[in-house]
């Protein structure tokens, strides 16, 4: 009866039981590695022909009323694993669980009309605050920045998502990652409508805008919290109009599926929307005349260098990178990983990478290797006597349609400044001076909120005619005193109002008076940078060792402006030598010994030549001599012989 | 691999310093009569014809002596204590004296030269010291004969040592080679130090001169 039964249903089940385990185990593999996820050898570009799908997994047909964007996760992700690709260096921040790394830029709140500009960040980097401490949420923070702001982490983090906002959210939806933003290699690509519906509030539709093959119009800023992205229309404002998406139908085969264009081998253009810098130099230059990355220039992409595997944990090229990343290949993509290679004749070689060249240095004393980065000498803007302003993709929003122009526009980001880092390297850097009110709590500041900025101190500021242009207005101290009063009289406000700038703290004393003092949250913010990268022969150095050792060498002596709004501290500077962490004597002294140093080799070549002609001299004698008591010896041996 | 030599030299001297202290060899005193004898005698040799050159000789010979201690001292000291490139003010220092060295030294190898040239008398000396038939102890000429060689071993390690550093000043040679002229400096500095010492021990370690004191 059993063996019946067994007959009957055993099989079945065993076969069910089975085929469960290996759905189960398939998935699993399935949720691992994707079918895009692993390399099967092949070093070709596996075309993309591939159907588009929404935020609810459903796949767009062109008939379909209304039209959705497509989502980067599902559509993506199908091949894809977007879990993996989420730990990616420009997802991460705000992911506690990722080192913070080496500082970088950090993103700049700046307005004319409050007096502000300061460095905000979600990574753990010194000097700057989080978006929270100035009063913005994530909501805020994506549609500020989001402008240049790939998406992924926290912008699609409903647990980052603040309950007040959470209507918003449902409205604009998450800003997933946009992958097109660098895998696109179409020619249509446009990287400003990615910002532009940023802006708008169009998080959920931004990807599709950028994309070559589709439009999308309307502002979710627009809408209210309750409009459902499905209705199409607004039914209480129909003149408001809520974003929709257009496809180009000839893009469309007859299975709704689209070629996308992408590579591996991201495009330059790609990296320079959000990656562009731009100095502005005392004597406007053409666009002609700014130079480019020599890589660049010789055909090499930013990924070369900065590469990274499935997880997206892109390599940043710093030394040390390999020991705080935990990426022992990092330290393969270097400057000197590439240009010099590796030391220890055990390992593989792994300089000269894309055909890079080993640098001679010809007469630079090995000490410069130790003492300074390879950056120091071989990029950004060639040093001058007053350090220049850089503009930024990320700080000014460069690239955008209605990106400002204006040489002076805020932030006011300070450049070339050599800065002895943490770890004694001399390395070249941007800078920051952060201008913010805030308010004291016993030593420490806390940052006024942007509300607060915009109702109690953009209105007491006015109208300057510098705001124009998005420069500082000229504070006079009249002006700032009469903020200070009128904010710390202000019953909005507990402790005592600051207003930080240029280094200091100014804020009344106990008679009213206008008080500045250093304060550690005043000092400046600076990060390193390493493009563009010059040619050996524009390198520092090339014109011998008065480029950078002399009494008038910007590299030790070059100005930095302390830049504030107030007229009280202008027009401060600060010496390099502060920041190099030298005495400025000292450093006066030893660039003073290179004026005569020419002078001193001829003198101590002269004394070597004498020296050696004395032991020449001296030698021939010895040797005459010693050939005398030789012989002298043998006529003595003869003559006992004898 | 320099450091530890370095610290292994300079150990070194300081126990030679103190074993031949401690075993009468070596006495502060003596250093200090023999130091003065470098001036101090020529005020008590009036009635004897002293020539310039013997004074200027003497000048130099503490001059050459005394940058060199400098140089040494602004050198050696950041390395075995920091590590690595020597930087900051003891470079200014140290770059600052070395041409005043050169310069003194040069003179004072033409002042010197022709009294530490070798004569019969050092061939003998050295053929019955390495013969064994004296002692250095019974036999003190030797020290006159091992101070000549020291003064020529000096003179001529002198000379890598300062250009290799010259050379590396100009725009001739790349990294490679200003590593290897670095080491040059650096161990022929070395050398010279050693060689420094041991003409100390030998000028001022006198047994004899010891007791009587």
């Amino acid at each position: 009866m059993a063996t019946r039964w067994m007959r009957m249903f055993g099989n079945q089940w065993i076969g069910c039981a089975l085929l469960f385990f290996m759905f189960i185990v398939t998935q699993v593999i399935a949720q691992d590695k994707l079918i895009g996820d692993e390399f099967d050898g092949s070093r070709t570009t596996p075309i993309h022909v591939i159907r588009l799908i929404d935020q609810d997994s459903s796949v767009i047909w062109l008939d379909e009323q209304p039209l959705m964007p497509f989502s980067t996760k599902k559509t993506c992700g199908a091949c894809h694993n977007y879990e993996t690709i989420s730990q990616g260096w420009h997802f991460c921040a705000g992911d506690s669980a990722t080192p913070s790394g080496r500082p970088g830029q950090p993103w700049i709140y700046s307005d004319p009309y409050s007096l502000t500009q300061i460095p905000l960040t979600l990574r753990a980097w010194p000097g700057t605050f989080t978006p929270q401490q100035i009063g913005m949420d994530i909501f805020d923070y994506v549609a500020t920045f989001g402008r240049h702001l790939p998406g992924g982490g926290i912008a699609e983090d409903e647990e980052a998502q603040s309950l007040e906002k959470i209507w918003r959210w449902r409205v604009s939806g998450t800003a997933e990652i946009n992958c097109l933003a660098c895998h696109d290699a179409e020619r249509a690509h446009d990287a400003s409508q990615y910002a532009l519906n940023m802006l708008r509030q169009n998080f959920r539709w931004a990807p599709t805008a950028a994309a070559g093959f589709a439009t999308v119009r309307g502002m979710s800023a627009d809408l209210p919290d309750n409009y459902d992205i499905y209705a199409g229309t607004v039914p209480d404002q129909p003149q408001k109009l809520p974003p929709q998406v257009t496809y180009q139908a000839h893009r469309f085969n007859e299975r709704s599926e689209v070629f996308f264009d992408l590579t591996r081998h991201v495009p330059v253009e790609r990296c320079y929307f959000c990656h562009s810098g731009h100095t502005i130099h005392p004597e406007p230059k053409e666009r002609w005349q700014h130079g480019e990355d020599v890589h660049v220039k010789s055909g090499m992409l930013c990924v070369d260098c900065h590469r990274h595997g499935l997880d997206h944990r892109m390599v940043r090229g710093y030394e040390g990178e390999a020991l705080a990343a935990g990426n022992p290949q990092a330290e393969a993509l270097t400057c000197r990983g590439c240009h010099l290679g590796n030391q220890d004749a055990t390992l593989p070689p792994m300089q000269g990478r894309s055909g890079a060249p080993k640098p001679i240095h010809r007469g630079i004393p090995p000490l410069h290797f130790d003492k300074l980065s390879c950056t120091t000498c071989h990029s950004g803007p060639w040093p001058e006597r007053q350090s220049l302003f850089v503009k930024t993709s990320q700080a000014h929003a460069l690239g955008l349609p209605k990106a400002s122009k204006s040489e002076s526009a805020l932030p006011h980001i300070i450049t070339p400044i050599y800065i002895q880092q943490e770890n004694g390297i001399i390395a070249p850097h941007h800078l920051l001076w952060p201008s913010f009110w805030a308010e004291f709590e016993g030593d420490s500041i806390k940052p006024l909120s942007i509300a607060m900025l915009n109702t109690l101190i953009a209105p007491l500021v006015g109208h300057e005619d510098s705001l124009a242009v998005g420069d500082w207005p000229a504070v006079s101290d009249s002006l700032l005193l009469s903020i200070l009063e009128a904010l710390d009289s202000s019953a909005v406000v507990g402790g005592q109002i600051a207003y930080i700038s240029g280094g200091q703290v100014h804020r009344l004393n106990e008679q009213g008076k206008l008080l500045s003092t250093k304060h550690a949250a005043a000092v400046s913010v600076a990060w390193p940078f390493a493009h563009d990268v010059r040619p050996a022969a524009q390198s520092l150095g090339i014109r011998g060792c008065e480029d950078c050792h002399s009494t008038n060498a910007p590299f030790y002596f070059g100005n930095i402006t302390v830049d504030s709004p107030l007229l009280r501290a202008a027009p401060l500077t600060v010496s390099m030598t502060k920041y190099l962490n030298k005495n400025k004597a000292a450093s006066w002294l030893f660039s003073f010994s290179f004026f005569f140093r020419p002078w001193l080799k001829y003198l101590i070549i002269f004394c070597c030549i004498i020296i050696f002609a004395l032991i020449t001299l001296y030698a021939f004698k010895g040797l005459a001599r010693f050939m005398v008591i030789l012989s002298i010896e043998t006529e003595n041996k003869v003559k006992r012989k004898v | 691999m320099y450091r530890i030599i370095l610290g292994l030299i300079i150990i070194t001297s300081i126990a030679t310093f103190v074993w031949l202290q401690r075993s009468d060899r070596l006495v502060i005193k003596v250093i200090w009569h023999k130091a003065k004898q470098l001036f101090g005698n020529l005020s008590v040799r009036g009635d004897i014809h002293i020539s310039r050159f013997f004074v200027l000789r003497r000048i130099f010979y503490v001059l050459t002596s005394t940058l060199f201690f400098a140089l040494a001292l602004s050198g050696f000291l950041p390395i075995l204590i920091l590590g690595g490139h020597l930087s900051g003010v003891m470079l200014i220092i140290h770059v600052t004296i070395a041409p005043f060295f050169a310069v003194s030294l040069m003179i004072s190898l033409l002042l010197w030269a022709h009294f530490q040239q070798f004569d019969n008398e050092d061939f003998s000396n050295f053929k019955k010291y390495f013969a064994k038939k004296e002692s250095v102890r019974k036999y003190p000429n030797i020290r006159i004969s091992c101070n000549r060689v020291l003064f020529w071993l000096f003179a001529v390690i002198a000379l890598p040592a300062i250009l290799s550093m010259v050379i590396s000043m100009y725009p001739f040679i790349g990294t490679e080679g200003q590593n290897f002229l670095l080491n040059t400096h650096r161990y022929s500095v070395l050398f010279l130090f050693i060689i420094y010492m041991v003409h100390f021990f030998i000028y001022f370690s006198d047994q004899e001169v010891a007791k009587n004191k």
